[in-house]
């Protein structure tokens, strides 16, 4: 089932990608699909236009969706914890509250707001970090990083609430995550962190088996935990901050892709690493291209699409899974 | 370990405490009231101009934060005790999600008001509660068995936030009163809802007190319980059944507040000890002060602008926890 | 005393957290070919004695040799390369399979991008051979019974190598059939040169197993010698507290309670 898996996975994602390109209110002919991924611009006119509109969004949630679900599951092999997800380190209350402020208090322009979403995103989570730094791995990342996000959600929520309900209810729905306004140069700021950190995360699994086995046994591997753990925390961090920075939080996904490729592929974090990330990238991308096109005119927005998508296939999985030991 | 000899004075304590926070509460705020007065406006009600702010403005939020903060702290209680699990609460299993999603829906789409939300509240929560128990057996035996229950109440919790925003967002000015409620505003009840919510809460506070010399042999172990004697699936299903309704009545009056029904209950625990009625009492007394306290740290840290109490509570809970957490780390108990 | 024949030697170590002292100047040596058990009441300091051996705590006084160099300097990767540990603390590894967590013992031999050397997969094969558990090799280790997880993870210890082999509570959760089998393979290890080191409740099996038992009272070492040397009915009392006598069956000692 394993090597299926390895096969399907990247195949359903190109169909995915297929499929997403045509959804929309302009209607897309093959051969303008295959135009607008053609390397280099593109002279027709509809397939031009893919590739200005569509073809970002499509990078940005293939990227994010990866990014988010590979910091999910680092930091829930950190903290031995399957609860573990970016939204726990503070990294997205940190980012969201940081471009939240910067819109509603500071009135920064849009462009100077994705970096402030970084810088609070990394600031939280460096925070969460030093305060935790003593148990690590133990419960000690989850508490406190609980505990900030309950303070930094209350200051949002304090934000939020300052306007009316019209105000609230956008907020709120942007505070769940949309790739709605992702911009050419959204997708390049992703893709410049993504061919950084997804390759070192990658890199990185191969000391992630051994974590799992408790602290000692890890060390008595030969496993330097107390310069691991703090390194990968960071590699989590860094992974999260770009994305919430470009498109919110999107909630839910770091917590379940880690899960659903574990059921899948089974137990090593070899496979599982890429594996949670090809579910990433498969499950936002089909949320978001589902939630902009099966209830026309009504576009539900990604985060709110992945939630209820990545609910599914993480039961799912969670079926699958327990019909048979995975084979 | 605590004394139970001790257990009555600490309640007492506990209860001046509350007494003494209702005063203040009464006292304080944007304008500075006597208690001379609060006292004369409550004996013998006129229309001076402070003895309706006392009337119609200070006690109505007295009550409900009273109200809500007993029923969320007993309820988390009664739960973390019968399910065995020190991470479980109204919010963290999901029921306080799946009230706040059904009150949503059914203003939407049913066009129901006030007391008529009920009914929707509690068979939202109920369903969140059975799926969050349905999906934890789904993913179990990867581990911490109480992390199961916690892992798949947060993925549920997720799930109805995400589609209460979304309702939300599809007519923001139809919801213009919902969105205090939906971060917790005591401020914002429905004064309709005290009166519907009061009785069956009460009743199922009372279930709850009865039930807890037996919900102790629980604690033992369904195994042990079930050698004593005791139906152990039925005084658990009981139980939660009382929990849900209490977590209801808080969640359809004042909106859902989360925190208080985690933390209170181990507060409780720490001064009143695990056993018997004691440490329920205990939540009585300890979550209306929790709430009542963020109340009036509400309309005072920024009067004369009133914040939100749920987002006070959280604001509060949030820096104790991390300072606690701080403090704990520093002397090196991980 | 060689450094050379001893891998584990421990100069005056002491061990506390703040002014409490959990283990106070121990000084022994363990040689190649030898299985040394550390016995003694609960609470005495075994365990806190193996994991410094094991490099996982620092002691706050005196210091371990491994193989003759201060363990203070190694590299934890080193380490790993001299010294394997079967911790007690379990840890949860989900649905691992059994070939793929013994694998992991080989952790310390491989390089950056990690490739199995046919010296890795014959260590591994070996090491399942070994702790019996080759026949679960494809099962995921969450559908084990405990004692099988136990095997599985004394496999993984196995395929470590190095010069020392650590054992702290090893026949936990084990029937007497694998408890023989694993502290025969303990045995056999000493005998291909290794010097092992298990911390054991059992008398009958420390006394059968064992070349040497130490025996740690409140932080101490109370006495180190063969079996029949500091196994007598006043050190039972001394350190256990208990009134006990001592039946003897060949090598074998049983206390049983005297009334």
């Amino acid at each position: 089932m394993r090597r299926v898996l390895l096969i399907l996975a990247p195949a359903a994602c190109a169909a995915l990608v297929w499929w997403a390109l045509g959804q929309g209110l302009t209607e897309a002919s093959a051969a303008e699909r295959l135009d607008a991924l053609w390397p280099g611009a593109s002279a027709d006119p509809v397939a031009a236009r893919l590739e200005a509109l569509r073809l970002p969004r499509i990078g940005a949630a293939l990227l994010a969706g990866a990014m988010i679900s590979a910091s999910g599951l680092l930091l829930q092999v950190v903290a031995r914890n399957g609860l573990a997800d970016p939204g726990l380190l503070g990294v997205s209350q940190g980012g969201v509250l940081a471009i939240l402020a910067g819109a509603a208090l500071f009135d920064l322009p849009r462009a100077a707001l994705v970096p402030a979403g970084l810088f609070g995103a990394m600031a939280t989570a460096a925070a969460v970090l030093l305060a935790a730094r003593r148990s690590l791995a133990g419960g000690g990342l989850i508490l406190v990083g609980i505990a900030v996000n309950l303070l930094l959600g209350s200051v949002t929520e304090l934000i939020m609430t300052s306007g009316g309900m019209a105000q609230y209810a956008r907020l709120a729905v942007w505070s769940r995550g949309s790739l709605a306004g992702v911009s050419a140069a959204d997708l390049a700021l992703l893709a410049a962190w993504a061919a950084v950190l997804l390759p070192l995360a990658l890199l990185s699994g191969r000391w992630l088996d051994p974590l799992l086995l408790g602290d000692d046994t890890a060390r008595s591997l030969g496993i330097e935990t107390r310069l691991l753990l703090p390194v990968l925390v960071l590699l989590a961090a860094a992974l999260a901050a770009p994305v919430v920075a470009v498109c919110g939080p999107v909630s839910f996904l770091g917590l379940i892709a880690g899960h659903v490729a574990r059921r899948l592929t089974g137990g090593r974090m070899t496979v599982v690493l890429p594996g949670a990330m090809l579910t990433g990238s498969c499950v936002l991308l089909a949320a978001d291209t589902a939630g902009r096109s099966l209830m026309p005119p009504v576009a539900v927005p990604a985060g709110i699409a992945t939630s209820v998508g990545g609910f599914l296939v993480f039961v799912f999985a969670a079926r699958l899974s327990q019909r048979g030991p995975a084979a | 370990m605590t004394d139970p000899a001790r257990h009555p004075f600490t309640l007492a304590l506990l209860a001046v405490l509350c007494v003494g926070l209702a005063a203040v509460h009464q006292s304080f705020g944007a304008v500075w009231i006597p208690p001379g007065t609060v006292l004369s406006a409550l004996a013998a009600p006129s229309d001076g101009f402070l003895e309706t702010v006392v009337l119609r403005q200070r006690l109505p939020r007295l009550e409900v934060a009273a109200f809500a903060g007993a029923a969320l702290a007993v309820a988390g209680f009664a739960l973390q005790k019968v399910l065995r699990n020190p991470l479980v609460s109204p919010s963290t299993l999901g029921i306080s999600g799946g009230a706040a999603l059904a009150v949503v829906a059914g203003q939407f789409f049913l066009a129901l008001r006030g007391g008529s939300l009920l009914l929707p509240a509690t068979a939202g929560a109920g369903t969140a509660l059975m799926a969050t128990l349905a999906l934890s057996r789904l993913i179990a035996g990867q581990g911490d068995p109480r992390l199961d229950l916690v892992l798949a109440g947060s993925m549920v919790s997720m799930l109805c936030g995400a589609l209460t925003t979304f309702l939300v967002s599809l007519d923001p000015q139809a919801f213009d009163g919902l969105m205090r409620w939906l971060v917790g505003d005591i401020g914002l009840q429905d004064s309709r809802a005290l009166p519907l919510t009061a009785g069956p809460a009460a009743a199922a506070a009372a279930g709850l007190l009865a039930l807890s010399r037996t919900t102790d042999l629980l604690a033992a172990g369904d195994d042990t319980a079930r050698a004593l004697g005791l139906a152990a699936g039925a005084v658990t299903w009981m139980t939660v059944a009382l929990a849900v309704v209490l977590a209801v009545a808080a969640v359809a009056t004042v909106g859902p507040i989360g925190f208080l029904g985690l933390v209170v209950p181990h507060m409780a625990r720490l001064l009143l000890g695990e056993a018997g009625p004691a440490p329920l009492a205990g939540c009585l007394l300890l979550g209306p002060a929790m709430l009542i306290l963020a109340d009036i740290l509400a309309r005072c840290l920024m009067a004369p602008q009133v914040m939100i109490t749920g987002t006070v509570m959280g604001l509060i809970g949030g820096a104790a926890f991390l300072a606690l957490l701080l403090r704990l780390g520093r002397r090196g108990l991980e | 005393m060689a450094a050379r024949g001893c891998p584990v030697i421990l100069e005056r170590l002491s061990f506390g957290y703040g002014r409490g002292r959990l283990l106070e100047d121990i000084s022994l040596s363990v040689r190649r070919g030898e299985v040394l058990a550390l016995v003694g009441p609960n609470g005495s300091g075994k365990s806190t004695l193996l994991r410094l051996m094991a490099g996982l705590l620092q002691p706050v006084a005196g210091r371990v040799l491994i193989c003759g160099e201060n363990a203070a300097r190694l590299s934890r990767r080193a380490y790993a390369r001299r010294v394997a540990l079967l911790s007690q603390q379990g840890g949860a590894p989900g649905a691992i399979r059994v070939r793929d967590l013994v694998a992991m013992g080989r952790f310390p031999h491989q390089g950056w991008l990690r490739r199995a050397s046919a010296a890795d997969r014959a260590a591994v094969a070996q090491a399942m051979e070994d702790a019996e558990v080759a026949a679960l090799a494809g099962r995921p280790v969450n559908t084990l019974s405990g004692g099988q997880a136990q095997r599985a993870r004394m496999a993984m210890t196995l395929a470590q190598g190095g010069d020392v082999l650590l054992l702290d509570e090893p026949t936990t959760y084990l029937d007497l059939r694998h408890q023989f089998g694993l502290l025969g393979r303990a045995r056999r290890a000493a005998a291909e040169g290794r010097a092992v080191v298990a911390v054991l409740h059992d008398f009958s099996l420390a006394s059968l197993y064992a070349d040497r038992l130490a025996v740690l009272h409140e932080g101490r070492l109370d006495g180190i010698g063969p079996a029949a040397q500091v196994l007598d009915a006043a050190a039972l009392a001394r350190v256990f507290g208990v009134s006990a006598r001592l039946l003897r069956d060949g090598p074998a000692i049983f206390p049983v309670p005297r009334d």
